[in-house]
């Protein structure tokens, strides 16, 4: 699990959550998108976290539809769109909720004096946010975020236990 | 005035969760709809009209997208 190199790890994780937001319909990659991709990539710390919460990718999606439906619904408007875009854009940049979890990521990684920049500190990152569509989707989805961080924190400190 | 929208919200995030939401909603429709147009022969220029913005910033938007569906969707 641990034998991944942790730089290509993180870019294949932002890849794949390009994929990701361009299934969603996404123009930006958000924070949802990466969280996304970290809950389609077994064999990482972040991909067991977030199947210890129950959370996989469909749930995650799930999630999200539940969450736009209800913020929709507060003024009145059921949106009939269908589940899947009809067209798929090239998601071209990175929004600024996916920018906000990579800089906590990397000052996760900072403050745990982590030497390099892996997919748990991206799970960190993305976790951290208190509010925006991420918080508010695991909310409606019954999960605890605090409890998740924890889980990435404890699992981080192993590995360097561990490593040194 | 008339106010359209709740003013009970209980909690600022929950207001501002749905302005997100019809941003996005809003998106959608948008991009289904100029492709729609497009494809039933409306000029950018009529497309940006009835939107409200310039034809640059329509054809901006939405051009690219529609022209690499050309193929799949018989949009020229």
């Amino acid at each position: 699990m641990m034998r991944r190199n942790p730089r290509s790890d993180v870019k294949a994780t932002v890849k794949q959550a390009i994929a990701c937001a361009r299934l969603a319909g996404s123009e930006t990659v958000e924070a949802e998108h990466l969280l996304l991709a970290l809950a389609g990539k077994p064999g990482t710390i972040a991909y067991a976290v977030l199947s210890e919460a129950g959370l996989d990718a469909q749930r995650i999606s799930d999630a999200l539809a539940v969450e736009q439906a209800a913020s929709l619904a507060a003024v009145g408007v059921t949106a009939l769109t269908s589940p899947l875009p009809t067209y798929l854009p090239e998601a071209r940049q990175m929004g600024q909720s996916s920018r906000l979890a990579l800089t906590r990521a990397a000052a996760a990684a900072k403050a745990r004096k982590d030497r390099r920049m892996r997919s748990t500190h991206l799970l960190i990152g993305v976790l951290s946010a208190d509010v925006g569509r991420v918080p508010r989707a695991l909310a409606h989805a019954g999960v605890d975020r605090g409890r998740m961080l924890a889980e990435c924190h404890a699992a981080l400190d192993h590995h360097q236990r561990t490593a040194s | 005035m008339v106010h359209t929208v709740p003013t009970t919200y209980a909690d600022p995030g929950d207001g501002l969760a749905t302005v997100v939401a019809l941003r996005q909603l809003a998106d959608q429709i948008e991009a289904d709809e100029v492709a729609r147009a497009i494809r039933a022969g409306w000029s950018w220029a009529r497309v940006a009209e009835a939107l409200g913005v310039s034809r640059q910033a329509v054809h901006k938007k939405h051009a690219k997208r529609l022209l690499l569906d050309a193929p799949r969707k018989g949009i020229r």
